[in-house]
């Protein structure tokens, strides 16, 4: 680099010059990247036990937005998928952990407290001006959903999918819950498993009553 | 970097059709499910159900075992 006061030509890491001493001035370039996570030095804090303490990281590259997962245990989504490494735009629904929405909007709110605010339009929604890092807790973020966040039916988790099979374990009660299941349209994906399973279950009856019937005779 | 399919968030009637009868097969139902269970690329509910079904079926398996245990002694 340039010496600012003499134009000599100097080393990079300099802070002062070696030929006239003066101090360089150099313009400190914003980070490019924001993290998530439980712990407090995130630049978006979530405390959420389901959250990591690094969870993820967003980066930031000709105006485009890349989300990465830093080895999270309950991993990020972007519109229902896990991914490890994704490139994210507006519309995208991005959940971290189990059921965590994150909101676009936030992560424009962080890039911009980091001085990207030219290159990002905040949404309307809210403007931080402080420098700390933002702190909220998961109500929130469940409050700042957006129309098209991330329903419920998307992900059914272990847990979930652990209760429905117990469910179908125990006799009578595993017909009443699918056709329950089966006209809940509020969670299409576990609509559709029990429509499919209530095929699966007639067929298989149909086959035991044929073979039944065909070793009668 | 992986590009995301753009595909639809809800698993359809049919999908589920086709899971839940390979998942009926034996061993090779069990292969599927583990492929299910550590696949990153598919839908998270369905690699949710693929560890929840394997789950289910270890505990019937040593539930059995246990069974057949304690009828002979």
């Amino acid at each position: 680099m340039i010496c600012i006061a003499c134009k000599k030509f100097i080393e990079n890491d300099c802070v002062f010059c070696p030929f006239c001493g003066a101090q360089q001035h150099r313009q400190s370039k914003p980070s490019n990247v924001i993290s998530i996570g439980r712990d407090p030095s995130n630049d978006i804090v979530i405390q959420e036990s389901s959250m990591s303490r690094k969870h993820a990281q967003v980066t930031l590259e000709n105006n485009e937005m890349v989300i990465e997962d830093l080895g999270s245990l309950n991993g990020v989504y972007v519109n229902g998928y896990k991914v490890h490494i994704q490139r994210i735009k507006q519309t995208d629904r991005i959940s971290l952990g189990t059921s965590m929405m994150l909101p676009y909007s936030r992560i424009r709110e962080a890039f911009s407290r980091k001085g990207f605010s030219q290159n990002i339009v905040l949404s309307p929604q809210r403007t931080v001006a402080s420098d700390q890092p933002q702190r909220v807790d998961s109500n929130q973020y469940r409050r700042h959903e957006s129309p098209d966040a991330v329903r419920s039916d998307e992900i059914i988790t272990y847990a979930q999918w652990i209760g429905n099979l117990l469910i179908l374990a125990i006799p009578l009660v595993n017909i009443i819950a699918l056709i329950a299941w089966a006209s809940n349209s509020e969670q299409p994906s576990k609509a559709n498993w029990a429509k499919a399973l209530i095929l699966i279950w007639c067929i298989a009856l149909l086959l035991v009553v044929i073979i039944r019937g065909i070793a009668n005779y | 970097m992986s590009e995301q399919k753009n595909r639809s968030s809800t698993i359809s009637f049919q999908a589920w059709i086709g899971i839940l009868v390979v998942l009926l097969i034996p061993i090779i139902g069990v292969i599927k499910a583990f492929t299910m269970m550590n696949d990153t690329t598919i839908h998270p509910t369905l690699s949710n159900y693929a560890k929840a079904f394997l789950t289910i079926l270890a505990i019937g398996f040593a539930a059995g075992i246990l069974f057949r245990l304690l009828a002979k002694f």
